[in-house]
């Protein structure tokens, strides 16, 4: 595996318009303004991986933080047996090492950046002298994350008490005003984005669709048919297993 | 229900709030202000953290023991969230958000709080620009255990959340075999999204792995490695 080389690093490019609403779609920015957010990563740059290689290892320093772009990365420690341990996946539109550069002065896991993932490098100093000469957008950013956490217990709360039907089901109430009775829904996404809005594997949906089926909701094309609201609302409060 | 038993306002619990993050880069003044508000308390396993103070709503700093955080249902249950353990701050959303709704926080292992006026402490960290950016620390390191928590229960079986959760305990402890569950198995259950039953199968599962189980939460895990790559292998695909 290759190791970056540091800021004397080649190949790294000004970001493009489509990378830079990326930048600004990731939770810290939710609330700024998005010139704001232009002018606080001012000086980032992309850095691109043709293959698997290390990014940055544990005890480097925390001089900058960053975006995935396109791709993904991969944050591991090393047990004490000197054995990988996957921490997690860092998945396009998310950022990274930003906990560092705000707390620590030394980065605390291993990156490794997988072959065809793009980056959005934001130094550190720049970054943080901005946020420093104006608190009222450290605030904002606090606002947002406190916003966001809050959503994502909401989120993890679903995912705990609900089955997958259940969530089907749920997604499916949140798109039409009846309250009982027949309703027929359009379906507003594609089935493998319905299979991640609701947790499953995209393989897993049709099995969800026959379990559904049982409870009156039948699919013909892009149309969901439920023939009974009411039993879907009560099928939505029994006691789930995200299991 | 039990309740939080609050101890004199110069214990010495005092002192160690300001070496918790991200307190740690608060200026003196603020600091000697929060000291002045502060009030520290000791609260027993069942302890229902109130989100509201005499003086309205209140942050907690956990220096010891630990919480459940848990979201309300509609019929009165409660969804297990996650087990936060000290130290870490309870109740932040609502410093920055007050429009978000609080989550429940209920003590697990007997608890040392330290229990702080919200209007307070946000008045303090407006005078901070230093202590703003390691609240920002903080809070981004939540809410990726939160990312990190769904993209498990969204992609991972419930054999392959309970051997995350075995590889990681045995990782904390630094002994690949011999492990004792922190909590019982309800709680555990709960915390990875599943039913008592299906924790059971779960268990069952991961017995041809080579987890072994006995009474009172001992757990032997004969091949940590095996117990990685299980994981790996299907998480990965």
């Amino acid at each position: 595996m290759e190791r970056r080389t540091g800021q004397a690093a080649t190949g790294h490019q000004r970001l493009s318009q489509r990378d830079m609403e990326i930048v600004r779609a990731i939770h810290m920015f939710d609330e700024l303004d998005p010139k704001v957010v232009d002018r606080l990563v001012e000086h980032a740059t992309v850095e691109s991986a043709d293959s698997d290689r290390l990014l940055f290892s544990a005890g480097d320093p925390a001089d900058r933080f960053y975006i995935v772009l396109t791709g993904r990365v991969r944050l591991f420690a090393l047990t004490a047996q000197g054995k990988q341990t996957t921490i997690s996946f860092i998945e396009a539109g998310f950022s990274f090492a930003e906990g560092a550069i705000f707390g620590m002065r030394f980065l605390p896991v291993n990156a490794e950046v997988c072959a065809g993932t793009r980056l959005a490098q934001i130094p550190r100093d720049p970054f943080v002298s901005q946020l420093m000469s104006e608190p009222d957008l450290t605030f904002k950013m606090l606002a947002a994350l406190a916003r966001w956490q809050s959503r994502l217990i909401d989120a993890v709360t679903e995912l705990k008490t609900r089955s997958p039907s259940q969530r089907f089901a749920a997604v499916l109430l949140s798109l039409t005003d009846r309250v009982s009775g027949p309703a027929d829904v359009p379906l507003p996404i594609s089935k493998s984005a319905l299979a991640n809005r609701i947790g499953i594997a995209p393989e897993s949906l049709s099995r969800v669709f026959v379990r559904m089926q049982g409870l009156g909701v039948t699919v013909e094309g892009s149309t969901i048919r439920i023939s009974d609201v009411t039993m879907l609302r009560e099928h939505c409060l029994q006691a789930g297993d995200a299991a | 229900m039990s309740s939080l038993v609050y101890a004199e306002p110069e214990s010495d619990v005092l002192a160690r709030l300001k070496h918790i993050a991200p307190f740690v880069a608060l200026r003196t003044e603020d600091m000697l202000s929060l000291l002045a508000v502060a009030r520290p308390a000791v609260a027993t396993p069942g302890t229902v953290l109130p989100s509201n103070g005499p003086g309205g709503k209140v942050l907690y700093v956990l220096l010891e023991g630990s919480v459940c955080l848990m979201r309300s249902l509609p019929k009165g249950q409660r969804c297990l969230v996650e087990i936060c353990d000290a130290p870490c701050l309870i109740g932040e959303i609502a410093l920055f958000d007050e429009q978000s709704s609080l989550a429940v926080a209920e003590v697990l292992h007997r608890a040392i709080v330290v229990e702080l006026p919200a209007e307070i402490v946000r008045r303090c960290f407006r005078n901070s620009p230093a202590a703003q950016l390691r609240m920002l620390g903080y809070m981004s390191a939540r809410l990726k255990r939160l990312i990190a928590q769904i993209t498990t229960l969204k992609l991972m079986t419930g054999p392959q959340r309970l051997a995350q959760f075995l590889i990681t305990l045995a990782e904390r402890g630094g002994n690949g075999h011999g492990l004792h569950l922190p909590f019982d198995k309800r709680t555990l259950a709960a915390l990875l999204g599943m039913t008592p039953e299906s924790l059971s199968r779960a268990f069952r599962r991961l017995l041809q792995l080579g987890v072994h189980t006995a009474p009172g939460g001992d757990v032997t895990v004969d091949d940590l490695e095996r117990l990685r790559q299980f994981l790996e292998a299907e998480t990965l695909n």
